[in-house]
């Protein structure tokens, strides 16, 4: 008992000091963005930047195209077989609006791009830091967080509300197809009309919120743990399987906070 | 120089303040740079070069942005002048015309000379070199140590060499210091440093198999390794 309450207590402490580590590595990413580079007239590389978002959003539109489009289609199915016990299968459009904005959008964008875009930032960070790349740029007064991480967290930040829109838009789709198409037992338009009737403003900012911190939260944990890398290529596969994981297991405690905090507030 | 794990390229992190010591300071032109600001370290930082064991190119760049960096990033110079110094700082090093390829394209001893490119992109007083030599075959090696002569020699730039390799080091050096465990055992010219009394020094310098500095543990320590006993009670028991 005395060893587990220990345990308890030292995975307490480490998640602790983690979110700790995360939060000094996002003041400093913060004052770069906003006060450093005015300060010491340094610039941030454009072009990088301009990479990172192509990176993050191009580059992973497949595959969120691809899950986004199937899970609308499940949510449509599933929103069925529960509707027509009532005869409201019409009311399938807005469930599925709904969840998908507040909920299924930003929260599987997040973990696609934790898994896609974040694991491949922790390796390329890892194999800088392995091979002295990292402090390559320390040596010729280049800041790290300003050089490396500073273009990361602005491609993730800015292209995760559009990844998220465009999510929620296809599985929309996907519950149409099922509704619409397979099934037939709503007309085009009126599922058209219910989607918009039923989606409020709130549901669509709330949802776009949540993919921003989502996608602060996947910058800070892939450069964190890959400009912690020690130990060559075994500690940088480390670093990335570290990564995915807690990005994911932070996202969700995120959304976890985020709904109650919305449900608190009257938002939802 | 020294023997490897002997402390060198500690030093040199120490050098170039990517480490600070628990003790003790580190000067440069009468400063202690241990007691630096940011800004000061920057400023101290933009004096010198460095060219790293493996050239420590940025794989995402190409041979002339990795040499450009420093200058895109210390200078206000236009990009045409940036153009225009990398190809003389490739020039310099015998690689001009490799602009455009990646890092991963060019062999071991052209990445070397990239990172040399790099280190004096910036014009600085003081260029740091960790094993300039390492993995290099024996022209590339000749190459190498000529480039970092012409650039004390013809720049006036001060090289401080990390090196465990002889032939390279009696080649370049106007000055020795050899560590071994972590100590400074030998400091002087290159001659001090042959007609040195210590044996430490000169089965180093011959690379002998045979003197006081032990490829291998004692027998008694290894025996006792093997039985998991202490050492000492090991040798007392016997």
């Amino acid at each position: 008992m005395t060893s587990m309450a220990g345990a308890l207590g030292r995975a307490t402490f480490e998640f602790l000091a983690y979110v700790y580590r995360l939060y000094a590595l996002f003041s400093e990413t913060l004052y770069w963005l906003f006060i450093g580079r005015w300060k010491t007239r340094k610039k941030l590389g454009r072009k990088s930047i301009a990479l990172f978002m192509a990176e993050v959003g191009y580059h992973s539109i497949p595959i969120i195209f691809l899950i986004l489009f199937l899970v609308g289609a499940i949510l449509g199915i599933n929103a069925l077989a529960q509707l027509e016990k009532f005869g409201q299968e019409t009311f399938m459009a807005q469930g599925i609006a709904v969840t998908l904005t507040r909920e299924m959008g930003p929260l599987l964008v997040g973990i696609v791009i934790a898994a896609r875009v974040g694991a491949a930032m922790t390796a390329e960070l890892g194999t800088m830091k392995v091979s002295e790349e990292v402090m390559a740029l320390s040596t010729m007064a280049i800041e790290p967080v300003r050089f490396l991480v500073v273009p990361r967290f602005i491609g993730l930040v800015v292209m995760m509300p559009f990844l998220t829109i465009l999510a929620d838009l296809v599985g929309m789709v996907g519950g149409a197809l099922v509704g619409v198409g397979i099934f037939q037992r709503i007309a085009l338009s009126e599922y058209y009309e219910l989607t918009i009737s039923g989606l409020l403003n709130r549901d669509i900012i709330t949802g776009l919120v949540k993919s921003m911190v989502f996608g602060t939260l996947i910058a800070l944990v892939a450069c964190h743990e890959g400009l912690a890398v020690e130990g060559g290529a075994e500690g940088v596969g480390r670093a990335t399987t570290r990564s995915v994981v807690s990005s994911i297991v932070l996202i969700i405690l995120a959304d976890g906070l985020f709904t109650a905090l919305f449900y608190r507030l009257g938002l939802t | 120089m020294g023997g490897s794990g002997c402390g060198k390229s500690t030093l040199l992190k120490h050098l170039v303040g990517v480490y600070k010591p628990d003790e003790g300071g580190i000067f440069w032109k009468g400063r202690n740079i241990c007691r630096f600001s940011r800004r000061e370290m920057d400023e101290y930082r933009r004096r010198f070069g460095i060219l790293f064991q493996s050239g420590a190119l940025f794989n995402s760049m190409n041979v002339g942005d990795n040499v450009a960096l420093p200058l895109r990033e210390h200078s206000d110079l236009d990009e045409k002048i940036i153009r225009m110094v990398v190809k003389i700082k490739l020039e310099q090093v015998g690689l001009r015309g490799f602009e455009d390829l990646l890092p991963s394209q060019i062999s071991g001893g052209m990445k070397k000379r990239v990172g040399l490119a790099r280190a004096i992109a910036m014009d600085p007083e003081l260029v740091f070199y960790d094993e300039p030599s390492a993995g290099l075959d024996p022209i590339v090696t000749a190459v190498v140590d000529q480039l970092i002569m012409d650039l004390s020699r013809k720049m006036g730039i001060t090289s401080i060499v990390v090196t465990h390799d002889m032939t390279s080091a009696f080649r370049i050096a106007d000055h020795m210091v050899m560590l071994y465990q972590g100590k400074v055992i030998a400091d002087g010219s290159p001659e001090e440093i042959k007609g040195s009394r210590d044996e430490r020094v000169l089965q180093f310098i011959h690379g002998s198999p045979d003197g006081p500095i032990p490829l291998q543990q004692s027998k008694g320590d290894y025996l006792a390794d093997l039985f998991d006993v202490d050492p000492a009670n090991w040798s007392r028991g016997r």
